[in-house]
């Protein structure tokens, strides 16, 4: 409906409904002459459309377009141009085709609201072996499902940081679910970073990959470490959030792009700042990487571990899911369901 | 210039007939002939300067005169003050005959609590930000806002919506949810519902696109698709990533941008009376000790009485005694610290008692700086009930973004034991602390022109399947209900070491006993 609204005359002067609109459109109107038309032009410019998708700043580099020449172009172009904007039916049309991947328990599935979310950043943190890095073995398998099965088909990107990687892992887990561990394996890009500078530059390399195979998973595992020995002390915290946000922005311009689901694992800290509080603190282990990170992905989960295998995963922060948590239980073959016998809570 | 005939009905104007063709032709009116500098009149005419100079200077001169006519007392009053101070509003009243009586149209929550804290909503015209860390529900809010704004008034503006995302994209699945389960929704027959056919959405995901939208494409798409409600969410995301460090150099850059930004936004919503809401992100801030909230409580008491001794160490960490000294502080009537005057005043106000020491103008001096001054605007300080529970926040994008603005609400969450929750996960020892901490969210207005400052901590929220919704205050009813619990924490107290002093440490059991002293 928002279509229609759209003045159709504007359209059919150039020439049948759709087609593009010559920039000549644009002489006359606000005091642009046919000099400004012939100098846009001669800049490659051709159609209104071109120009008012264009940055200012790229108009201004033509040859004789003026700043405020520039701005009036722009202004005059947007008026003859559709929109790019969406509405939110059509938006949530195109959202219903992204896929989630599944963790291979179920009941965290179901907490997840089908499993970790293509096209944002989700966010997994929780102490040393509460199965950080466990679900982000499981998850680099199950993205290479079908489909049908809750996978990505498609290929895994795994940035590690920790030197945690262990690729037997791996075999075990496509063993499960009836893979070949050779293929598996294959399928896994694995990239060791050493240092935060490092960490962003492979996202570099990782966008050229993903422009060549399809890929349904990044993982980062984890995401602060590496920042946490670059950086020293309150004096360099500005610029090591700093950096951090633009490594998150990467990411998050990657999930956009590509489709993909972005995993991060996090670390977390006894707040130890806090004096006497800290005793008396109702949740005194913290996430690091502070507000930068807080903000920027989207989904957070909080893990805990549990009694035996079995581990807890809270819901921290989401758009569209309630708070709730869930267990499930870490095994030979990846993330599963506990045994019954575990899942009494009490 | 046809104007000039009802400004000054008597003005000949035969002497300049050979001029007023032009200035007609041009339309330039009598205010503009007589406040513009000739020279650009002469231009734009094109007459000869000193023509138009001589004709504006006999038309300033003969307005001159007829005000000096028209502003002579009455013979029957005395010459007086009163006549002067009346006429110049009188004028402004003829000029401006259209002016206040569109009331305000506003943007609701849909909450009746939250509404009346706001004022009555998020009124159209006006930009305003809701700041808040991550996980408190700062998108929540503008979700249920861009389904709110497309009802009827008095509860929307019945005009389209959009959503500029800077961070991830706009979440359908919730706006959904909001939709389905919010009885106010449910009530209306199909057609009259709210539809996310009419939000609009769009990504920047670099500053330049954002840049690109907010000047060029927003103004278009409100003329063309009527928009009534603009939501950025949020405006921090893009400025935060490409404007790296903290040199003067580029902390003026972003500056330039912000207040380019703001300005932009300002004139879409004035122009089409437009209500603007953007998010923003928090970044934590570093207490000093001058900046601590506890310190200000400290110092407006100790200029009152000097009977407070507690100090806080130089390195700002109070001793556990200290804490304790303080939270024995705060069982004192709290009215004590909300009576007093702002310290800003009160630094005038001793000025005459005490010596203008050195001490006393580094005093002023402190209370006069940002990090003393940024409590009243940021949201996160003001409280002089300050919780060591609580992180200081600040809102990104400092003072230069809070000018741009014209209201800021500030969202806060908070941790709590939960105690009706505390007994499922007793036999599990670690798990105990964790699933029992249960989450509380305010709501508190900073400044807005059109709503009082919340008192405190604000109202408390929640967020549910139909969006925000508030929590009924603690009250009568909610202190037995504590009561009840407080039995059973004897109880449960043996189970859990800390439990005892915990209670004792909480802020909202002192809260309770301050309202039964003042229902």
């Amino acid at each position: 409906m928002i279509q229609s609204d759209v003045p159709q005359d504007e359209y059919e002067q150039g020439g049948g409904p759709g087609a593009p609109i010559p920039v000549s459109q644009l002489v006359g109107i606000s005091g642009l002459t046919d000099r400004d038309v012939k100098l846009v032009q001669e800049g490659g410019f051709h159609t209104v459309e071109s120009i008012a998708y264009t940055p200012k700043r790229m108009l201004e580099q033509i040859k004789g377009i003026s700043e405020a020449k520039a701005g009036k172009l722009l202004n005059e172009a947007m008026k003859l141009v559709p929109m790019g904007f969406t509405t939110a039916t059509e938006m949530h049309a195109r959202r219903s085709e992204l896929i989630s991947i599944t963790t291979g328990s179920k009941q965290l599935d179901t907490l997840l609201g089908g499993g970790i979310e293509t096209g944002s950043i989700t966010e997994i943190f929780g102490e040393f072996r509460t199965g950080k890095s466990q679900i982000c073995h499981t998850l680099a398998v199950t993205c290479q499902l079908p489909f049908d099965m809750g996978g990505g088909e498609g290929k895994c990107l795994y940035i590690d940081t920790e030197g945690t990687f262990r690729p037997v892992r791996l075999l075990s887990v496509a063993n499960r679910f009836g893979l070949e561990g050779e293929e598996v394996l294959d399928n896994v890009a694995y990239a060791r970073a050493y240092n935060s500078e490092h960490q962003l530059q492979l996202l570099q390399m990782a966008a050229q990959m993903m422009t060549e195979t399809r890929f349904s998973l990044l993982i980062v595992d984890s995401a602060t470490s590496l920042y946490r020995t670059d950086y020293n002390g309150r004096g360099e915290l500005s610029s090591r959030q700093s950096h951090m946000a633009k490594f998150l922005r990467t990411l998050q311009r990657l999930a956009d792009e590509f489709g993909i689901a972005v995993v991060i694992t996090n670390q977390v800290v006894a707040q130890v700042d806090g004096g006497p509080s800290a005793m008396f603190n109702p949740d005194p282990k913290k996430p690091i990487g502070g507000n930068i990170i807080a903000h920027a992905s989207t989904t957070r989960l909080s893990l805990k571990k549990g009694r035996g295998e079995t581990r807890i995963c809270k819901i921290y922060d989401s758009p569209c899911l309630p708070e709730g948590d869930t267990l499930f239980a870490i095994q030979e073959h990846g993330i599963d369901d506990p045994a019954p016998k575990d899942m009494e809570k009490d | 210039m046809a104007d000039l005939i009802d400004v000054l009905p008597s003005y000949d104007l035969s002497p300049w007939r050979h001029l007023t063709y032009s200035l007609e032709k041009k339309g330039i009116s009598t205010a503009e002939l007589i406040s513009f500098d000739p020279v650009e009149i002469a231009r734009k005419c094109p007459l000869p300067l000193k023509e138009v100079r001589r004709m504006a200077a006999a038309v300033t001169e003969a307005l001159k005169a007829e005000l000096a006519r028209q502003s002579m007392p009455p013979p029957a009053r005395p010459q007086g003050q009163n006549d002067a101070r009346e006429r110049p509003a009188k004028k402004l009243k003829l000029e401006h005959t259209d002016y206040p009586p569109k009331a305000l149209q506003y943007v609701k929550t849909l909450d009746p609590r939250i509404d009346e804290c706001l004022g009555g909503g998020f009124p159209a015209g006006s930009v305003c930000e809701i700041v808040g860390e991550s996980a408190v529900g700062k998108t929540q809010f503008v979700l249920s806002l861009l389904l709110a704004a497309q009802l009827p008034p008095p509860l929307g503006l019945g005009r389209r919506t959009l959503y500029l995302s800077t961070e991830s994209s706009l979440n359908t699945v919730r706006l959904n949810q909001i939709l389905r389960a919010h009885s106010q929704y449910l009530n209306l027959p199909l057609e009259e519902r709210p539809s996310t056919d009419n939000i609009l959405t769009v990504n920047a995901h670099n500053l330049e696109k954002q840049e690109h939208v907010t000047t060029y494409q927003l103004p278009e798409a409100v003329r063309r698709y009527d928009l009534g409600l603009i939501v950025i969410d949020s405006v921090a995301a893009n400025f935060r990533v490409e404007f790296q460090g903290a040199s003067p150099k580029v902390l003026g850059e972003r500056a330039v941008a912000l207040v380019k930004l703001g300005r932009s936004l300002r004139k879409i919503a004035h122009e089409y009376n437009v209500a603007i809401v953007c998010t923003n992100q928090v970044a934590d801030r570093f207490d000093d000790d001058q900046t601590r909230p506890d310190k200000f409580r400290l110092m407006s008491s100790q200029s009152q009485s000097s009977s407070q001794s507690t100090q806080p160490q130089a390195d700002g960490r109070p001793t556990p005694n200290q804490q304790h000294a303080n939270s024995a502080a705060r069982m004192q009537p709290p009215t004590q610290a909300l009576k007093q005057p702002p310290p800003a005043t009160r630094g005038s106000t001793l000025q005459p008692q005490r010596q203008p020491s050195a001490a006393h103008q580094a005093r002023k001096d402190e209370i006069m700086s940002l990090d003393f001054q940024q409590r009243f605007f940021t949201g996160w300080g003001d409280n002089p009930d300050w919780s060591p529970f609580e992180h200081l926040k600040t809102p990104a994008l400092g003072l230069t973004w809070a000018n741009q603005l014209d209201a800021r609400i500030v969202l806060k969450i908070s941790s709590t034991l939960d105690r009706t929750a505390a007994g499922k996960h007793q036999s599990e020892h670690d798990s105990y602390l964790w699933s029992s901490v249960k989450r509380r969210r305010h709501l508190k207005v900073v400044f807005a022109p059109w709503a009082a400052p919340s008192m405190d901590e604000g109202i408390e929220y929640e967020l549910e399947m139909q969006g925000p919704v508030s929590v009924e205050p603690v009250g009568k009813k909610r202190s037995i209900e504590n009561e009840e619990f407080d039995a059973d924490d004897d109880y449960l107290g043996e189970d859990e070491e800390s439990g005892e002093h915990a209670e004792l440490l909480d802020p909202k059991y002192w809260q309770d006993i301050e309202d039964e002293e003042f229902p």
